[in-house]
């Protein structure tokens, strides 16, 4: 950590670490606030959520609430919840074994094509994934696929920017002496796979799995077109199907919002568990 | 952890479930043409694409009642459920029976996507009204059942008209005159409410004026955004706008309630569908409120507007005749209805049939209403005036998405009412005859 | 949000590929040399199928059109018509106004996140280490929130009759409209830049600290302020980096879709449904039913991000070698 206190060189003055920290803190505040909307709002009524002051408290129906999100709909809620876990560990999952695999072969064999394969990796990476949302749909409902789980899935498991990380980890963590070692010993290439550069990508690969799963916890676009039917859906599109129905036949801001504050926790759990990874795994892939 | 586990576990087996399902239920779409098939026999299973509350509930009433005629219930919710469907039809995947709006079944019908079910579907004609039946009906075809209705009439202020010492108004003149005189005494009130994403003010509007955006005359469609009738109703949404009588509150907006509950609007065009909701939404307002007849734009042609919810039947639906039999019970059986239409079921759902007078009492929220006027009257009035020329045209779904990107502007003051309506004459004109559909302009 | 992942983390030197140097994979044609395409085989099956061929199918679709006949409610036809969809969409004004809107917006919003970013990572650089982690871990709290909820908790915020905000600035007399004109980029812009600067801090943050002390060592013995050493030494050792970020940002942006279909519920006059290349698109597609012209829409949306990409990456590359 190259902090200036640790510096050795001339120690910053009182005032400087005085605004450095009131503005980190200002930043803090705005990057929260929100946040502290949806904790109030979660603890409202529909009647108080119209008529009291939006940033703070008023009589506390929180447990209301939370009743009522679990029950709705025999608990569909809850399964939306259990359906972005699922989701996204599979897909997570799947596209980081498949990165891992398709950049290692690309870093350490020398095959024909492998420059057109690579140079197409890094242009699709370029492609915003929601560009092919549309065109998939299409495909998808051609061949009946649509609003099955496998419509979902499948094109998380294809992630070009992955294949592109998991080349990065490949040439920078397997030697290629190692390998050549483990030949002479015997080893198949498919046995060195997996069981030399795997574990030795594998900071790499917690890395494209950690990315990879906050991409599917927040992805809407690809539900929406996909999925039909509620009991499908991951908890993005079905908070957001309570918000659309709010105008047809039944208000559901409360539930609205005391689910997008349960929403949030999962994901929260998880980025904090991994943090030790999401600085080591981010730099390494940034800076390579 | 275990909860989401098992949960996690369900779900899959749930979506193998599904592909399982998807392939035996796949029908090698047999046509359009299943109208003319006899009365079909023996134990059947109808897959029911639906998102309104307590549909589920009558399913199940159904499924103990005709073990002959199953019904699988299936919760569509989504933004996207009618592609969805049609995803399914052209997978050969297509539940029988979906909800729809009228706009989507002239859609679907107009796309081949829908079962013609004239035929079957006749016994179940007199049940309904004729509007009702209209929207189940474009061009003449009968491609579903009608399941429920919104008429519409106005809720007001009835304290703050006093307050500013006006009537409930009669008619949309009255509404304008109305609106200027609040405005005199306080010059923040506006007397009504237009959302910027929601052109279905002009369509309402248009609607109770007469017009007809559509007819089919023969065999061809004659377009019509320009009569005086349509443009009498243009006027007044452009009157609105001129004078800034009409807030924009959108009514998308979570908030949108608090522009009647704090009196900043006086006066809105509701529905059923809307009335239980009142009690909890108009915390500060409760008890203040009046119901009257929508305005009119000719007293001695009384007319309101509607929309309506149908349940139309796909296209490689086997069984045609048990779906409308379904369908009918669903939203005309008495016994159906008495528990649909309960504000305890949240389906919002206001029935379709010609004598509504049992189902209006308890949709009726209790503390609202300042009890002077006759409330349940103005329902059953505004449910036996439903114009009945309205028609849905081949295009009309993707007319009312230009219309939305044109209406914006509109509420802006950025565009004429009347400039939008010749351009959207022009456009569902061409629109219709380049998809080689026959159709004039009508003015 | 799943832009920011895909675009924002790209590594900067994606051409320079160094370590394949450093390293002797299997030559072509040696032993055992086609078991790399054996490993990529997943991965290319799966690009074939999610990417390839749905370009093909939309390709195909985009040169067709539905015909009818009567009174429009018999049976349909598709038939080709050519590049007649194609031709539309070059035509389209409303299309091209949402991407140039898209693209000016962005610009202007990415430029601003990255500045507060980078001046947050300057920041951070400056203050303890325990400190560090308890900025950085608060900061980050936007990221983890998905891009629904985010857009839903703005716009409870931002909402014309239920903003909490709407209620304190009318305690002192004010008011302040987040929708119409310039303020619509500016709410638009808020919610975007709020979830965004946390990860792109982090992002700077390591590129900081990968800087070689030796760079700054020098400067600081010598006396130099910290916000002297900021601006000369480390913002010019960093700004390869802040440009392909913010370039692929820029073109992140062209997907822009959940945020403004969700702040459409409360500003319908502001953020009409062809506000961005991909509403205008949705729209097409699932709201009028035209999935031809919206393929086409797709295809020429694809080709442009492409164009784009390229541009960028010959830029960069120059610059970088």
């Amino acid at each position: 950590m190259s902090s200036v206190a640790t510096g050795g060189g001339v120690r910053p003055t009182r005032r400087a670490v005085v605004l450095t920290t009131g503005l980190l803190l200002l930043f803090l505040l705005y990057s929260l606030a929100p946040t502290w909307f949806l904790i109030v709002s979660s603890t409202k009524n529909q009647t108080d959520l119209y008529s009291t002051f939006g940033l703070w408290f008023s009589s506390n129906h929180f447990g209301d609430n939370f009743q009522q999100i679990w029950q709705y709909h025999d608990g569909v809620f809850l399964r939306w919840i259990g359906n972005s876990i699922l989701y996204s560990t599979l897909g997570a999952l799947g596209s980081t074994f498949i990165s891992l695999a398709a950049g290692y072969g690309m870093a350490k064999y020398a095959f024909r094509g492998r420059g057109v394969m690579f140079a197409t990796v890094v242009g699709a990476s370029l492609l915003p994934s929601a560009l092919l949302a549309f065109p998939l749909y299409l495909v998808f409902a051609e061949i009946g696929l649509t609003n099955t789980i496998w419509a979902v899935l499948v094109p998380y498991f294809v992630n070009p920017f992955g294949v592109y990380l998991g080349k990065v980890y490949a040439d920078s963590s397997v030697p290629d002496e190692l390998m050549e070692a483990a030949r002479i010993d015997g080893a198949s290439e498919l046995r060195i796979f997996f069981s030399v550069a795997l574990r030795l990508m594998s900071t790499g690969g917690i890395t494209i799995f950690m990315l990879d799963f906050i991409g599917i916890w927040n992805n809407f676009f690809l539900p929406l077109f996909m999925l039909n039917g509620e009991r499908t859906f991951p908890v993005t599109l079905g908070l957001y199907s309570w918000l659309q129905q709010a105008q047809t036949a039944r208000d559901m801001n409360t539930l609205v919002l005391t689910g997008s504050l349960l929403s949030i926790v999962p994901l929260a759990i998880f980025m904090f568990a991994l943090q030790k990874y999401w600085r080591s795994g981010i730099l390494m892939g940034s800076l390579k | 952890m275990s909860h989401f586990r098992s949960s996690a576990l369900a779900t899959a087996t749930a979506a193998s479930l599904c592909l399982v399902l998807a392939a035996c239920s796949g029908s090698t779409g047999t046509g359009g043409d299943t109208a003319a098939s006899p009365s079909t026999k023996g134990k059947a299973t109808l897959e029911f694409w639906s998102w309104t509350e307590g549909v589920e509930a009558q399913v199940k009433v159904w499924n103990k009642e005709h073990p002959e005629t199953q019904v699988k219930f299936v919760n569509a919710a989504g933004d996207t459920v009618y592609q969805k469907l049609r995803a399914a039809v052209n997978a050969g995947t297509a539940p029988c029976l979906s909800k729809m709006d009228g706009m989507n079944l002239a859609n679907f019908a107009a796309d081949g996507l829908l079962t013609d079910i004239t035929k079957v579907a006749a016994p179940y004609k007199g049940k309904y009204t004729p509007a009702a039946w209209n929207a189940v009906s474009p061009g003449g075809t009968t491609f579903g059942i009608p399941m429920g209705s919104s008429p519409l009439f106005t809720a007001y202020r009835a304290d703050l008209f006093q307050k500013y010492g006006i009537e409930a108004p009669k008619t949309w003149d009255d509404v304008i005159a109305a609106g200027k005189k609040a405005q005199k005494e306080n010059k923040n009130v506006k007397i009504f409410n237009m959302a910027g994403e929601d052109p279905s003010t002009l369509v309402d509007l248009s609607w109770q004026a007469g017009a007809q955006w559509y007819k089919a005359d023969g065999d061809r469609w004659v377009v019509d955004f320009t009569s005086p009738e349509a443009l009498k109703a243009g006027d007044v949404v452009q009157q609105l706008v001129d004078d800034n009588l009409a807030s924009s509150a959108s009514y998308a907006d979570p908030g949108v309630f608090k522009t009647w509950d704090l009196g900043k609007t006086i006066m809105m065009t509701t529905s059923t569908w809307q009335l239980p909701i009142y009690d909890t939404n108009f915390p500060k307002s409760k008890g203040k409120w009046q119901l009257a007849d929508a305005p009119l734009f000719d007293t001695a042609q009384p007319r309101t507007s509607s929309s309506f919810d149908t349940t139309g039947v796909l296209k490689g639906c086997k069984y045609p005749d048990r779906a409308a039999e379904f369908a009918a019970w669903l939203s005309s059986s008495k016994e159906s209805l008495t528990t649909l239409t309960d504000p305890a079921s949240k389906s919002g759902l206001f029935p379709a049939v010609k004598d509504v007078s049992p189902y209006v009492d308890k949709i009726i929220p209790t503390e609202m209403f300042n009890g002077k006027s006759d409330s349940a009257e103005v329902i059953t009035t505004a449910a036996s005036r439903v114009g009945d020329q309205w028609q849905y045209g081949p295009n009309y779904a993707a007319m009312y998405s230009e219309m939305q990107k044109q209406w914006g502007k509109v509420m802006k003051g950025e565009l004429k009412v009347k400039d939008m309506l010749a351009s959207l004459q022009k456009w569902t004109v061409d629109d219709l005859n380049g998809k080689g559909i026959n159709a004039v302009a009508g003015s | 949000m799943e832009t920011s992942v895909s675009t924002l983390t790209r590594p900067p030197t994606a051409a320079t590929d160094s370590p394949v140097r450093r390293s002797s994979p299997r030559r072509a044609g040696g032993r055992g040399a086609w078991k790399g395409l054996l490993f990529a085989l997943p991965f290319l099956v799966g690009f074939l199928a999610t990417y390839v061929v749905p370009i093909g199918f939309a390709f195909n679709q985009s040169l067709q059109e539905k015909k009818s006949s009567g009174l429009g409610f018999g049976p349909t036809q598709i038939v080709y018509t050519g590049f007649a969809n194609f031709g539309s969409v070059l035509t389209d004004a409303a299309f091209w106004s949402s991407m140039a809107r898209t693209l000016c917006f962005g610009t202007v919003q990415i430029a601003v996140m990255l500045g507060i970013s980078l001046f947050l990572a300057l920041l951070l650089d400056g203050v303890a280490a325990r400190a560090v982690r308890f900025f950085r871990a608060g900061l980050l709290v936007p990221y983890v929130v998905p891009t629904v909820v985010s857009s839903l908790m703005w716009l409870f915020l931002y909402s014309p009759t239920g903003s909490p905000l709407h209620d304190m600035l009318a305690r002192v007399d004010l008011d302040f409209d987040f929708f119409g004109g310039l303020n619509t980029y500016l709410s638009l812009g808020n919610l975007l830049t709020w979830q965004g600067i946390g990860f792109n801090m982090i992002l700077i943050s390591a590129s900081l600290q990968a800087l070689p002390r030796e760079l700054y060592e020098a400067a600081r013995l010598d006396g130099a302020r910290e916000w002297r050493i900021a601006w000369s030494v480390k913002i010019p050792n960093i700004t390869g980096i802040l440009v392909l970020t913010g370039m692929f940002s820029l073109i992140g942006r062209l997907q822009l879709f959940a945020e403004p279909l969700l702040l459409r519920q409360i500003a319908p006059e502001s953020i009409n449904t062809d506000f961005t290349p991909m509403m205008e698109i949705y729209d097409k597609a699932f709201k009028a039913g035209n999935y031809q012209y919206a393929a086409a829409e797709s295809l020429v949306l694809a080709v442009v991000t492409g164009i784009l990409a390229f541009v960028f990456y010959r830029i960069t590359n120059r610059k970088m070698s």
